[in-house]
């Protein structure tokens, strides 16, 4: 996720307006253009990750076989996909749809740290950072800038390698990349906000720069998260899901995409002709993220012409 | 208009007096509605095919832009913008095309060391005389200008002004010159047309029109100045109305004085009332 | 004293400000590394091995020494190019440079490869989009951007792998190089160049065999972030006031296209080519396991398992070297297209 997709470049010319209910300014405009092509994308990848998340939470309930402990293997390996196995059978003799479905709850678990933890941190900073200007601010710039540019996987993945493996971890070994995005994002809105005559007055009246802070300008910076958040949901998923390929993420057995991809590319699945070992967990991946960028995409261009119009 | 002849454009701010020129040189952006016709040496200029029409834009009619600073691409140096103008019309070779160059920067005044500067490195005004430079380098029939020295101090623009009037009289080139200043009306245009809310109100000869207007908004307009006695344009009590919804019958009715309930309702159409004038006002013919 | 506004004067003062980059990644590494997780070795090891295993390898690497010391220490290495020896079982004793300077041009053959495929089919589909705005080709050239860029790289290669390789037997499945014949003598490390240099064409069809479904697939993931840039500049300048005067001289449609619209939407592409490049080097590393491709990124990941700690070090520390020389270059390709930006 980057500063030049659309997304982000529009983020910066976005404009503070003046409170409105937080979930009618992402409601509002998702109805009002369900016919556009935003719209409609909007609407298909807040289907696609709503029905995810009913898939994580009822997957003690839809998977048909158990995924951990002796009673998982159910069946000879490598089963291809059949009426009883609908996606086949792993190397293991696990039911592959059962992990699949079983996934989709590592999956969300590890992105929700990682990008929550991530805001937790980068918002504040950037909040501060921007607000104060000054020599501070370009410290922590250059900084982030620094951090932003190492490619963000191997940084996670050194981390990761430090912490040691499980979910949580790979969540805090996540948050590290996307501290300077949202630290970014943060700062630079919170600098153009800074300017507008309504912070300008509060200023004048003797309001304190933390009341500032925190009553005028974070609330319009928050408009803009939503958009950041679902697109570095998406990319945190593919992160996640390629530390776990490289056997840094998700130990198993626990049920996890990226490591069921893993674990069919070290014993050669793809070479011998075993193709639904490494396809399913794949797609699975791919429906989400595309989900995600969706309503990611879908939302920057809703809400933002939207704020620029409020201003107008 | 007639070829080299100097027509003016005059109208408060916002009347559509830059969409006019745009709308000459074809160029309004794509899915605009247009309606009416422009007849450029009787052909018309809507029924050209896009490869025809490109030939004469900039060849045979150039426009200088009201807006200077944003009209060169800033990755180009001045003489690539040249020579690429030049060789999108004319098989020249590059050293008569940078000849040419060179004598167009030159009557602009505009120094030719800085052939090679990229257009960031100019100031405005250097800017407004490099397009007006390369708006004639093609030695264009007809010159559509859109306030050509509004950025431009007062001695430059009695230059420029001479140099137009030099080019008209050498090449037969037609002017027409788009402006709030009705002081330099007066002193260039042999005729001028007075547009409101997008529609040609009045025109006729500068004589005329200066000394016996017939439409209200014209009167009102040049009233305006004697009164404040300066050259510049003042605006009229009332707000110009919104070109998406204009009013409807007349369009200035809601701010002509001498308005009847009828000028709600009907479009007045463009009326000759002396020979080489003609206004819409439905009540011309009491103001004649 | 070069020209302001000149090239040079431009690279060079980039090239001062690269340093403190440089620095701040050479230090977040050192905290990753050495701070967060208390102990290095005995993270790697995860509390398997002897206390006694661990302490002498403490020793070994300077890791008992106070913080203070470690960093001088470790600055001292970087600097001098000098990053120890190996300890694990397969590059044991080695030279960590050496065995870093041997795979590296595995990854940079692969890094251009992929580029290469990106730039072309991303900046192709990118122009088609904006060009059509809100047409047909548009909304499948924004899809395309927006699904092939969230594709999982690792998932990709399989496909293309089980595709290409294993059914079709068009391509080798993995690894840089046929068995059967021996791989051109060394003098880059790049396989195509050097058989080329050495005008083996056999080797140099070979080379280039195994080089295209790894570069297919890196290369497609990338381009959607180009696609997506492309179109969205490529909308803003085309409305641009210098177009619209373009159009009014007469200048042909082709070139309004390309030199007006397109390079200055090329402007801000190039300024997140950086990033174009960070996504390009943590791709690899995926790319390189699916394909078993013997680069700097799959050392990186087997000297994680053998826990290796010099040679993750030492890579890491090339990786931050590469991501600067990149950043720069990155800077110094915008001044060249853009004069504005030399001032
Ligand atoms: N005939 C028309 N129909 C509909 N809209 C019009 C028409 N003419 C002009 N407009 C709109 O009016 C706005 C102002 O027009 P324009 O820029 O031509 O004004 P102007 O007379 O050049 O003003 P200024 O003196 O400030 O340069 C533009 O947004 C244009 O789209
Ligand atoms: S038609 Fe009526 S409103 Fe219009 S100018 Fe004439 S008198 Fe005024
Ligand atoms: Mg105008």
């Amino acid at each position: 996720m980057t500063e030049s997709d659309d997304s982000f470049a529009d983020v910066k010319a976005q404009q503070p307006v003046l409170p409105r209910p937080f979930l009618g300014r992402l409601l509002h405009p998702l109805m009002e253009n369900r016919r556009t092509l935003a719209g409609v994308l909007s609407w298909i990848g807040l289907g696609i990750v709503v029905a995810f998340i009913v898939i994580a939470v009822l997957a003690p309930i839809l998977a048909p076989y158990p995924v951990e402990g002796p009673s998982a293997i159910v069946a000879p390996k490598l089963q291809p996909p059949s009426l009883t196995h609908l996606m086949g059978t792993d190397e293991s003799g696990q039911d592959v749809f059962s992990r699949v479905l079983w996934g989709a709850q590592t999956s969300l678990e590890v992105m929700a740290i990682g990008v929550v933890l991530a805001l937790a941190i980068g918002f504040p900073v950037g909040l501060y950072s921007g607000y104060s200007g000054g020599a501070v601010d370009r410290i922590i710039l250059l900084i982030m800038d620094s951090i932003y540019a190492f490619p963000g996987l191997l940084l996670a993945l050194l981390v990761a390698v430090m912490l040691g493996k499980g979910v949580f971890n790979i969540g805090i070994a996540i948050t590290v990349i996307y501290i300077p995005l949202y630290y970014r994002v943060t700062r630079n809105q919170t600098l153009s906000i800074r300017e507008e005559t309504y912070v300008e007055a509060a200023r004048g009246l003797g309001a304190r720069p933390w009341t500032i802070m925190w009553s005028y300008i974070a609330y319009n910076v928050l408009v803009t998260i939503p958009v950041i958040f679902a697109l570095s949901a998406a990319d945190a998923i593919l992160t996640a899901a390629g530390l776990s390929f490289l056997g840094l993420g998700i130990q198993w057995p626990t049920p996890d995409w990226g490591l069921d991809l893993s674990i069919a590319n070290t014993f050669g699945d793809i070479g011998n002709g075993v193709w639904w070992t490494s396809f399913f967990p794949g797609l699975m991946i791919i429906l989400l993220t595309v989900g995600l960028s969706f309503l990611g995409e879908g939302l920057n261009d809703l809400v933002n012409p939207l704020l620029k119009k409020e201003r107008a | 208009m007639a070829g080299g002849e100097t027509v003016g454009i005059v109208g408060e701010t916002g009347c559509g007096k830059s969409t006019l020129g745009k709308a000459i040189l074809s160029i309004l952006p794509p899915r605009t509605r247009v309606t009416g016709h422009l007849l450029f040496r009787r052909t018309d200029l809507n029924t050209l095919d896009r490869e025809a029409l490109r030939r004469l834009q900039g060849e045979e009619i150039a426009l200088i832009f009201q807006d200077p600073m944003t009209r060169l691409n800033p990755l180009m140096t001045i003489e690539q913008h040249f020579l690429e103008t030049i060789r999108a019309h004319q098989k020249v070779s590059k050293r008569e095309a940078l000849e040419r160059t060179m004598a167009a920067l030159t009557s602009m005044r505009v120094p030719e060391s800085r052939i090679r500067n990229y257009p960031h490195e100019f100031s405005g005004g250097m800017r407004q005389r490099i397009m007006i430079a390369l708006a004639l380098v093609l030695t264009p029939s007809l010159l559509v200008a859109d306030e050509p020295t509004t950025s431009l101090d007062v001695i430059v623009e009695a230059q420029i002004l001479e140099i137009l009037q030099d080019l008209k009289r050498n090449y037969r080139m037609s002017l027409l010159l788009i402006t709030h200043n009705l002081g330099i009306v007066a002193e260039v245009c042999d005729k001028v047309a007075v547009l409101y809310a997008g529609k040609v109100v009045e025109q006729g000869s500068v004589t005329d029109i200066f000394a016996r207007p017939v439409h209200p908004y014209t009167r009102l307009l040049l009233q305006s100045i004697i009164h404040l006695d300066t050259k510049e344009l003042r605006s009229i009590d009332g707000q110009p109305p919104d070109l998406l919804f204009p009013p409807s019958g007349c369009r200035f009715h809601p701010r002509c004085p001498y308005a009847k309930p009828v000028c709600h309702e009907k479009v007045p159409p463009l009326e000759q009332f002396r020979s080489g004038q003609s206004a819409a006002c439905l009540f011309g013919k009491d103001f004649v | 004293m070069p020209r302001r506004g000149s090239l040079v004067a431009y690279g060079v003062t980039r090239l001062v400000m690269a340093f403190p980059m440089l620095l701040i990644l050479l230090t977040v590494v050192f905290v990753v590394l050495r701070i967060i997780p208390g102990d290095p070795i005995y993270a790697l090891y995860g509390g398997r091995a002897k206390p006694s295993v661990v302490m002498a390898q403490r020793h070994k690497l300077g890791l008992d020494q106070p913080l203070y010391l470690q960093f001088a220490n470790y600055i001292a290495q970087v600097f001098t190019g000098n990053f120890g020896t190996s300890l694990g079982p397969i590059f044991g004793g080695q030279n960590v440079m050496d065995v870093i300077m041997q795979r590296l041009p595995a990854t940079v053959e692969l890094a251009v490869g992929s580029m290469l495929v990106a730039t072309i089919i991303g900046i192709s589909v990118g122009i088609l989009s904006g060009i059509n705005r809100d047409r047909i080709v548009d909304v499948v050239g924004r899809l395309y951007g927006t699904i092939i860029f969230v594709i999982p790289i690792f998932w990709l290669g399989l496909m293309l792998q089980f595709v290409f390789a294993v059914d079709l037997k068009w391509f080798p499945v993995n690894s840089r190089f046929d068995v059967s014949i021996p791989p051109p003598a060394t003098i880059t490390g790049l396989y195509t160049i050097d058989s080329l240099l050495k005008g083996r064409l056999d080797a140099f069809a070979v080379a280039v065999r195994h080089l295209f479904l790894p570069c297919l697939t890196l290369g497609l993931v990338l381009s959607g972030f180009f696609t997506k840039t492309v179109r969205a500049n490529l909308l803003r300048t085309a409305g641009a006031d210098y177009v619209e005067a373009a159009r009014a001289r007469g200048i042909r449609r082709r070139a309004i296209v390309m030199r007006y619209a397109f390079k200055n939407a090329l402007i801000p592409v190039i300024t997140v080519l950086g990033l174009e490049f960070a996504i390009l080097f943590a791709g690899a590393v995926l790319t390189e396991t699916t394909f078993n491709w013997n680069g700097m990124g799959l050392l990186l990941v087997n000297s994680i398992e053998v826990q290796d700690y010099p040679l993750i070090q030492g890579t890491i520390i090339v990786y931050s070297f590469i991501i600067v020389i990149i950043s720069l270059m990155v800077d110094f390709l915008n001044g060249l297209i853009d004069p504005r930006v030399r001032y």
